[in-house]
């Protein structure tokens, strides 16, 4: 049985339909690559699937459950999503940010546990754990973005173009520490991202989208191998 | 000892709106120019149902705050639906039509002539000074609200509002419902609104829709800026320094047809001089 499985799904912005009756699945503890061109709508299947974006047709289920989706429900599911661009609180200590992705746990001792089980996989985030997230480096504030999402243990962690305006050398640690929080952990990861070079080395299975519809899925190793990419990026299939 | 007495209400019930404004606009980030529009409601609702309907005072009082919180909530959800500028913008639309809402709907508000003979609470009327007893009395609900919001912001709410004003989405992907707590927030700074209205209109005894006009929602929102926003402590400080302040130019001896134009100057001058020079205000933690 898949993680998550999403059947039939459309989504619509007005009358602009972005996704169309696409159906896919996540399985417990891979990582998944969602790739396509721009406007392919690989944000929008995201946004959808934690609720952020009313979808218009199809059904979810989610650890053996059917869905509505919502971000609150999905959060108390087990489901985590860090968007694309600023995702931390610059005002709070790093160490309010993290507590921020915990509100919904209960129980404080809990909370606490899973405060210094996080702060301690991310060093550069315990060195500074008082400091104001404010001066904090663009990889630093992925890290954090990370860290934050990792703070309700999610089974489903879905990341939207995390690499996006670091430098090369940054974009190499955060998908070392991607891979890490997949094998340490054994959480499922969704990743929706451009830079497909690296990713393909830890990923185990991808999708690739061309305007709202699934033209590629499979491993990633054939995933890779298509050459439906390269031609939606170059127009032939547009 | 009467001049002082008036003053010192005044402030106290400046302070109590300019704390909802500040809920609002300096710990959630909700810029509104409405609030005015808010006290205008909490005015008009008691004088009707205390004059009109022959309510008693406290029922009267909470009446008009119910009737502010409810309009508030609706007025909330195409607000909300909007960021930043717009929604600045759209919040002083709604302070016109609350504006013309009083100077039209005659047979409640009684149009420009406005109502008169708005009494003071039952309770402070035995005391020797009822006015004395009526400051003291908006004192103590001005210290209540102090503390209520102090233990509102320390909450994981308090955590959770303040963090939709640094970054809605996240707050969002957090699994938090913060178009939800934003409301919460609009609502019930509109109730410290609408008690200040309250108040006023029992203190000056009479009331017409020019109180309550667009510049009344300006000088809210100045206050908060000049205390500090995100400062509960700033929303007092301001509100005091804004009402000493006219009080100040009074003394320059100037024509009371000049001074009048001299106090909407000085309100403009002091948010030109604290965007250039303090857009924290004095107290603040937050700048806009």
């Amino acid at each position: 049985m898949s993680l998550l499985a999403v059947t039939n799904w459309s989504v619509s912005y007005g009358v602009n339909k972005i996704i169309h009756n696409i159906d896919f699945h996540i399985e417990e503890g891979e990582i998944l690559l969602l790739m396509g061109p721009n406007g392919a709508g690989k944000s929008t299947v995201l946004k959808s699937v934690f609720g952020l974006t009313p979808h218009g047709s199809g059904e979810m289920i989610y650890n053996g459950q059917s869905l509505k989706p919502s971000p609150d429900l999905m959060v108390k599911t087990g489901v985590s999503f860090v968007p694309q661009g600023n995702t931390i609180f610059s005002n709070m200590t790093i160490e309010e940010n993290l507590r921020m992705g915990a509100y919904h746990e209960v129980n404080p001792v809990t909370v606490e546990e899973r405060l210094e089980e996080v702060i301690s996989f991310f060093p550069v985030l315990k060195r500074k754990r008082s400091e104001s997230a404010f001066a904090m480096s663009g990889g630093e504030r992925q890290i954090l973005a990370l860290a934050r999402a990792l703070m309700t243990s999610p089974k489903l962690l879905m990341l939207d173009e995390p690499s996006i305006g670091l430098a090369p050398k940054i974009v190499q640690e955060v998908f070392e520490k991607i891979q890490m929080i997949n094998e340490e952990f054994g959480t499922a990861v969704v990743i929706v991202e451009h830079n497909l070079k690296s990713l393909l080395k830890i990923a185990h299975r991808g999708y690739i989208l061309v305007q709202g519809k699934i033209a590629v899925e499979g491993p990633v190793e054939k995933v890779a191998q298509s050459d439906v990419l390269e031609k939606a990026f170059f127009g032939e299939l547009a | 000892m009467d001049y002082l007495l008036h003053i010192s209400i005044l402030a106290a019930i400046y302070s109590l709106a300019v704390l909802g404004q500040n809920y609002a606009s300096g710990f959630t980030g909700l810029v509104s120019l409405n609030h005015g529009a808010f006290m205008g409601m909490g005015a008009y609702g008691l004088a009707y149902f205390m004059k009109t309907q022959g309510l008693s005072y406290p029922v009267s009082f909470f009446l008009a705050a119910l009737i502010t919180a409810i309009v508030a909530w609706i007025v909330s959800f195409p607000l909300l639906k909007l960021k930043d500028d717009a929604f600045v913008l759209v919040s002083f639309g709604f302070s016109f039509i609350g504006y013309n809402v009083f100077l039209n709907w005659q047979s409640v508000t009684n149009g420009a002539i406005g109502l008169k003979g708005i009494a003071l609470p039952e309770f402070v009327k035995t005391w020797e000074n009822p006015k004395l007893g009526f400051f003291i009395f908006i004192l103590a609900v001005l210290l209540v609200s102090l503390w209520s919001l102090k233990k509102i912001l320390d909450s994981s709410y308090g955590v959770i509002i303040r963090a939709t004003r640094e970054n809605q989405r996240v707050t969002q992907v957090s699994g938090h419902d913060a178009d939800g707590y934003r409301r919460s927030v609009f609502v019930l700074s509109s109730v410290f609104a609408s008690f200040a209205g309250s108040f006023l209109a029992s203190h000056i005894s009479a009331i017409d829709p020019l109180l309550f006009q667009y510049h009344l929602s300006v000088l809210l929102l100045v206050m908060a800026i000049l205390g500090g926003l995100a400062s509960l402590r700033g929303s007092v400080l301001g509100a005091v320094l804004l009402i000493l302040l006219p009080e100040a130019l009074r003394f320059l001896g100037l024509p009371s047809s000049v001074l009048a134009q001299c106090q909407q100057i000085s309100y403009g001058m002091i948010l030109i001089l604290l965007m250039y020079w303090r857009p924290k205000g004095l107290l603040g933690e937050y700048s806009i």
